[in-house]
């Protein structure tokens, strides 16, 4: 009995957090050998299961062989899905490539509310003379900056954000354990404001906590890492977190649905 | 005393070396536990594991006592420093928070079919008592490769008497395919969820493969929040019964059977 109680109990808040997720992937990676293929419909049913109603949807082909490819790919596959966004993945301006915004011929496709890098797997460095021109671009675009902890370091994300400070940076907890890195990463949000974090891999005790009270819930993005990880991790540490209801809808998703509803289309 | 429902069958006490996480002082612990309905939860003094032996029985001993005996714990064996280890080990033998032996074959850097292992299973026989080890998947961390479940094999197999727990039920990778196969074959085996093992249905996939008895709730706290390990079970597509037995019922019969009708298995 005390079982089902508890159970009915957190389902029910769970669907009244109105869940918009920032990590949902299509395809899938080498790094992580036991994931099934991401699916739009394997990724639809585990949206539906986990009361996700909303999604910045990538593809894995991204950071594995050809940007280009992957967002191809990605805008056909999320194109019937109301309400699924697409984070597209770009390469630094220059040199041109022939399927880059600095090409003439490129028109902003309409699903895109999200970029995101690959700096590491790309060989390139994070730094302002190599990005500076993309990122000018998405600040006009006003498009928020998706990287994974692992693509980058902790020094050029600092000074990237600091010479942009209208840039909105989301540091995404994945494809290792950021927890490892937390003394790194709580003084980089304390100095950027417009550095976000991405909560699938931020498991570490007490973290929610301790970012919402020493730096705001408007620092905290939900993210699942859907289908390779269980929406189940990061929900059940949103739920069950001591922080207020208000909060838990920010992180939620009220966060990512306001930096994306500014996104010039 | 009521008959515990919810028990972490893996967690740490002591300040986690290198890593900040916030909270993880005994009184912030307990906080935590009350919070979660966490009515026990077994520990493994990171002091222990660093070889400060006696520091760590001490504080495992107060912390046990300070929790209103809600904190048992394991003691930490490191063949590397045997003497050490079975010192501090015989010192709690007799005590009632004693409830079982930590091995972690990375984290001391000895494979784990190595046979300076040996003399902890014939420990383990003789005094009736449960061993936990880390065990995980090779990864891109070289250590983790001495961890890997088929390693503990000749001894599970040599040992039917000692009950094994394989933290983190092999890692995230083909250890988990590996420590499947090892419960399913060895009735002594079985795995805990403890950890950042975040793949996607990950219990049910466990019960499916080696059935609910066999399934341990653990979270690896400090390291990892309890919360990320609480819902993958209280939120899985599994009846009362089966989580009653993954949350707590599997942990005391394996570690604590006095506390459940039956006979400690080992």
């Amino acid at each position: 009995m005390w079982l089902s109680e508890m159970e009915a109990e957190l389902r029910k808040q769970a669907q009244a957090l109105n869940l918009f997720d920032a990590s949902s992937w299509l395809g899938r990676t080498t790094a992580l050998p036991l994931m099934d293929e991401g699916t739009p419909e394997l990724l639809g049913r585990v949206h539906k299961e986990s009361f996700i109603r909303g999604a910045l949807v990538s593809h894995w082909r991204a950071g594995q062989d050809c940007s280009q490819e992957s967002n191809r790919l990605l805008l056909r596959q999320i194109a019937d899905r109301d309400n699924w966004y697409a984070t597209l993945s770009l390469q630094p301006l220059l040199p041109v490539d022939p399927d880059s915004p600095a090409s003439p011929k490129w028109v902003w496709p309409t699903k895109v509310r999200a970029v995101r890098v690959f700096p590491s797997s790309f060989q390139y460095p994070l730094v302002d003379w190599c990005v500076g021109s993309l990122c000018e671009m998405l600040i006009e675009r006003r498009l928020p900056l998706f990287v994974l902890h692992t693509e980058t370091t902790f020094q050029d994300l600092y000074a990237l954000a600091s010479r942009y400070p209208k840039l909105r940076i989301v540091i995404e907890s994945q494809t290792r354990k950021i927890l490892y890195h937390m003394r790194a990463v709580l003084p980089l949000m304390k100095a950027c404001p417009n550095i976000h974090l991405e909560t699938s891999n931020l498991c570490a005790q007490g973290m929610v906590e301790y970012i919402v009270k020493n730096l705001g819930a408007d620092r905290l993005i939900f993210g699942t890492f859907a289908p390779a990880n269980d929406p189940i991790v990061p929900l059940g540490m949103l739920l069950q977190a001591d922080i207020s209801q208000a909060d838990k809808l920010a992180i939620a998703g009220d966060n990512m649905r306001r930096l994306i509803a500014k996104v010039q289309r | 005393m009521t008959t515990p429902r919810i028990v972490d069958a893996h967690m740490h006490l002591g300040a986690p070396g290198t890593l900040f996480t916030f909270g993880w002082e005994l009184a912030d612990i307990l906080r935590l536990m009350d919070r979660l309905g966490i009515d026990r939860a077994y520990s493994m003094h990171h002091n222990w594991l660093a070889g400060h032996c006696e520091e760590a029985r001490t504080a495992s001993l107060e912390a046990f006592e300070k929790s209103g005996g809600r904190l048992p714990f394991l003691a930490v064996h490191n063949p590397n420093e045997e003497n050490e280890s079975l010192h501090a080990m015989n010192a709690c033998l007799g005590h009632e928070g004693f409830i079982g032996i930590k091995i972690h074959p990375s984290f001391h850097g000895l494979s784990a079919d190595d046979e300076r292992y040996e003399s902890i299973w014939d420990y383990a026989t003789e005094h009736r008592l449960p061993i936990l080890s880390h065990t995980w998947s090779e990864t891109y961390n070289p250590v983790q490769k001495l961890s890997q479940p088929m390693l503990f094999e000749k001894y599970i197999a040599s040992y039917p008497r000692v009950a094994f727990v394989m933290g983190h039920c092999g890692g995230p990778g083909a250890g988990r395919g590996q420590a499947i196969h090892l419960a399913q074959k060895y009735p002594n085996v079985y795995l805990d969820i403890a950890g950042d093992i975040f793949s996607l249905g990950l219990v049910p996939e466990l019960v499916q493969a080696v059935g609910a008895h066999k399934v341990l709730f653990g979270s690896d706290m400090p390291w990892i929040d309890p919360r990320a390990r609480l819902g993958a079970v209280l939120l899985a597509n599994l009846d009362d019964t089966a989580k009653t037995q993954i949350l707590g019922q599997n942990a005391m019969h394996v570690f604590e059977p006095r506390l459940v009708a039956g006979e400690r298995l080992c």
